[in-house]
């Protein structure tokens, strides 16, 4: 094992493989908790329905099979790329299609924010260890990471944007003409439609609440930054850096930071997994037509296989966002090998 | 006229305060400090090598810290070739940095574990030339600011590394493929790539087997010849100044009790605390009687230190006027060439270390102990 191309490529062979127990765990435990919990669900489904609508509705969901059947029937049509639907009748694997994207586009924005605002703000309160600059940074991230997220978006939404003029419900402005959406990231197709007012208000819709999610989770990546650079700053690296006449800043940015960064990175690769998962408060109070949004809906309106495909995207994006920050471990440090 | 001193401590002083309890502040208590080197006067002449001696805590390294503007002096003056350096700032003092460099105890440590061989050797290079367009190779400055591209930097890494032993085709190794003697090798290196005039060795070998420690001094020794740099030899290791060193300063609770030449003062000591460091220096000798000797008491702290000589409270031949007033760092017409800081120096100068010591005989089986 070693360094190359070749062994990264390996690497993440080997590691995707590893999904595959994973989600088959995830499958088995999530299909028979959401069938086990409803003795019923076509009662659920359709109330005050005439017994023979239930007897059919019961057929056509296969519930009236013995439940290692329904299993078995679920997983076979699940590997040949049938995702089931919902009891309305929607395919789930069109609508993940078109909330996962608008979610990770979420994740992602609040993901930059937290790197160029939590890391930033570890490297200050490290350098200002014990004094103000400190004391200030930890009052901030601290009360983010208390803030709940309910509280937090609503108060965003509430107060904070209109006083900055954002907008806080969906993607984009009502009068925005429906075009072709390619990626179903907003901004990313405003872009590919070439329309750059679109994607300036895209971003503006993005704003809000890409700032609350990166407000309330980025205090761990200021936390851990703060307290790797304490580890590197004292080495003897760092005073020869600054004997060779270096200015203070290049000393903390290029110096100490590269030399921070492993354990920020790891928590910041499980922390975008996990918020894959966190969004769907977020994406309820600003209306954002993500996974979370879905979820909600999928988990109040009893759709169980809508509600088992999202737990094994969540499980995916756990498992892809270790993946990333050990991807990113080598390439930050020459010393650690892909294997 | 006289040559100035490469460098030259007048007094100087470091005190790092103590935080004051809630409870203290409340009380108005005065603020405390530990005083880290307190009042050192020291000069290193061109082409010198003075080496600093003394216990861990004694505030050798500290003052090493000082002379390189590592550390802020809260106290004293500071002079480089004449020239007032004590509180330099800003980019004044990014551009002197290039006068003085320091090779730094931990060979790990002190190498950036993220850049290569080449990196870490041009970056002072590449800085300084950022600053004032550092030094040209012929040795003349240049003074207009200029990027130094890759491939001049790689090409003039590759010149130096052979002046301190390591092969020029290394330039893409990382330095955790090298061994202790190679990182310090590369130190080495890194702080000759400015042409500085003053190199601070920090502890440089004591880190290194001793097959390597040799390699290290005869090289640094070889080096000096070749380029006339002056050295700040701070180290425990009496036998690697007696090596290297023209003159030797030995320190104690932050303070220069004793400086001469190496070859007088290591083979007649003349201050107590001397003597009994010396004493306590094995000797490479079997046939030796294994006998340790030992000052009793403990060292004193830091914190605030009594009035009077550092040494009073352990010193066989403390009176009281050792207690009340701090002796200054004199002549002593009997050594000369040295300056002693001991009220009785000519009373006690000659008295031979083994009549006044705690003789303890050491446990069979332990190696110089």
């Amino acid at each position: 094992m070693g360094r190359s191309l070749f062994d990264l490529a390996i690497f993440i062979g080997k590691r995707l493989l590893y999904l595959i127990p994973v989600l088959f765990g995830v499958v088995v435990i999530t299909f028979f908790f959401t069938h086990l919990a409803v003795s019923d669900p076509c009662s659920i489904w359709f109330p005050r329905s005439k017994p023979a609508t239930l007897a059919a509705c019961r057929i056509t969901f296969g519930l009236n099979q013995p439940l290692w059947v329904q299993f078995w029937d679920y997983l076979s049509n699940l590997l040949s790329g049938n995702w089931g639907t919902s009891p309305q009748g929607v395919p789930v694997y069109s609508t993940i299609a078109t909330a996962l994207p608008a979610t990770v586009e979420l994740v992602l924005a609040s993901l930059v924010l937290m790197i160029f605002i939590g890391i930033p703000l570890g490297v200050v309160a490290a350098s200002a260890a014990g004094r103000w600059g400190d004391h200030l940074v930890r009052i901030f991230y601290l009360s983010g990471w208390a803030t709940p997220t309910y509280l937090g978006a609503i108060v965003a939404a509430i107060l904070v944007a209109p006083a900055l003029g954002l907008p806080t419900s969906g993607e984009y402005n009502s009068f925005t003409p429906p075009f072709p959406q390619v990626t179903h990231m907003s901004v990313v197709d405003a872009l590919l439609a070439g329309n750059l007012p679109w994607a300036s208000d895209a971003m503006l819709h993005l704003i809000m609440p890409a700032t609350v999610l990166a407000f309330i989770n980025m205090g761990i990546a200021t936390r851990m930054t703060r307290s790797s650079m304490l580890e590197v700053l004292p080495l003897d690296y760092i005073n020869s850096a600054r004997m060779k006449g270096l200015s203070e800043f290049v000393v903390l940015y290029k110096h100490a930071l590269r030399n921070s960064l492993i354990s920020t990175t790891t928590v910041l690769g499980v922390t975008a997994g996990g918020l894959l998962s966190g969004t769907i408060v977020v994406e309820e109070v600003f209306a954002w037509p993500g996974i979370g949004s879905y979820a909600f809906n999928a988990i109040t309106g009893y759709n169980f296989a809508g509600v088992i495909a999202i737990v094994v995207v969540f499980a995916i994006g756990v498992v892809v966002g270790n993946l990333i920050a050990d991807i990113l471990y080598g390439i930050l440090d020459p010393r650690v090998e892909w294997r | 006229m006289t040559v100035p001193p490469v460098l030259e401590a007048l007094g100087l002083e470091k005190r790092f305060p103590l935080v004051r309890s809630l409870r203290e502040t409340f009380e108005r208590q005065p603020a405390r400090a530990i005083h880290a080197v307190d009042g050192v006067d020291l000069d290193i002449a061109p082409r010198e090598t003075v080496g600093l001696i003394g216990e861990s805590g004694s505030g050798k390294t500290t003052f090493g810290w000082l002379a390189a503007r590592l550390h802020e002096p809260t106290g004293g003056r500071l002079r480089f070739e004449g020239e007032d350096i004590t509180h330099l700032k800003g980019e004044a003092l990014l551009r002197w940095r290039r006068n003085v460099q320091i090779v730094f105890q931990d060979p790990i440590g002190s190498l950036n574990p993220r850049l290569r061989v080449w990196q870490i050797v041009s970056e002072p290079i590449r800085a300084q030339a950022a600053l004032h367009g550092g030094v040209a190779e012929d040795g003349g400055e240049r003074s207009r600011p200029r990027r130094i591209g890759r491939s001049e930097a790689q090409r003039r890494v590759a010149e130096l590394l052979p002046t301190v032993g390591l092969p020029p085709d290394c330039l893409y190794q990382y330095p955790h493929e090298f061994s202790g003697g190679g990182r310090q090798r590369l130190s080495l290196a890194r702080a000759l790539s400015v042409n500085p005039k003053l190199v601070i060795l920090d502890e440089p070998t004591s880190a290194l087997d001793v097959a390597v420690q040799a390699q290290i001094l005869n090289r640094l020794v070889t080096l000096q010849r070749e380029r006339g740099l002056s050295y700040l030899l701070i180290t425990h290791n009496v036998a690697a100044v007696r090596y290297v060193a023209d003159r030797v300063a030995v320190m104690y609770l932050g303070q220069i009790v004793e400086i001469g030449r190496v070859r007088d003062l290591l083979e007649q000591p003349a201050h107590p605390y001397t003597k009994a460091l010396l004493a306590a220096v094995p000797v490479p000798n079997p046939r030796r009687r294994r006998t340790r000797y030992r000052i009793g008491g403990d060292v004193p702290t830091l914190i605030d230190p009594a009035p009077g000589c550092r040494f009073a409270p352990r010193c066989p031949f403390v009176v009281d006027h050792c207690r009340t007033e701090d002796p200054p760092l004199r002549t002593v017409s009997e050594f000369p060439g040295r300056r002693i800081a001991c009220h009785r120096a000519e009373e006690v100068g000659s008295v031979p270390a083994a009549s006044f010591l705690t003789t303890t005989d050491a446990p069979p089986g332990v190696p110089g102990g």
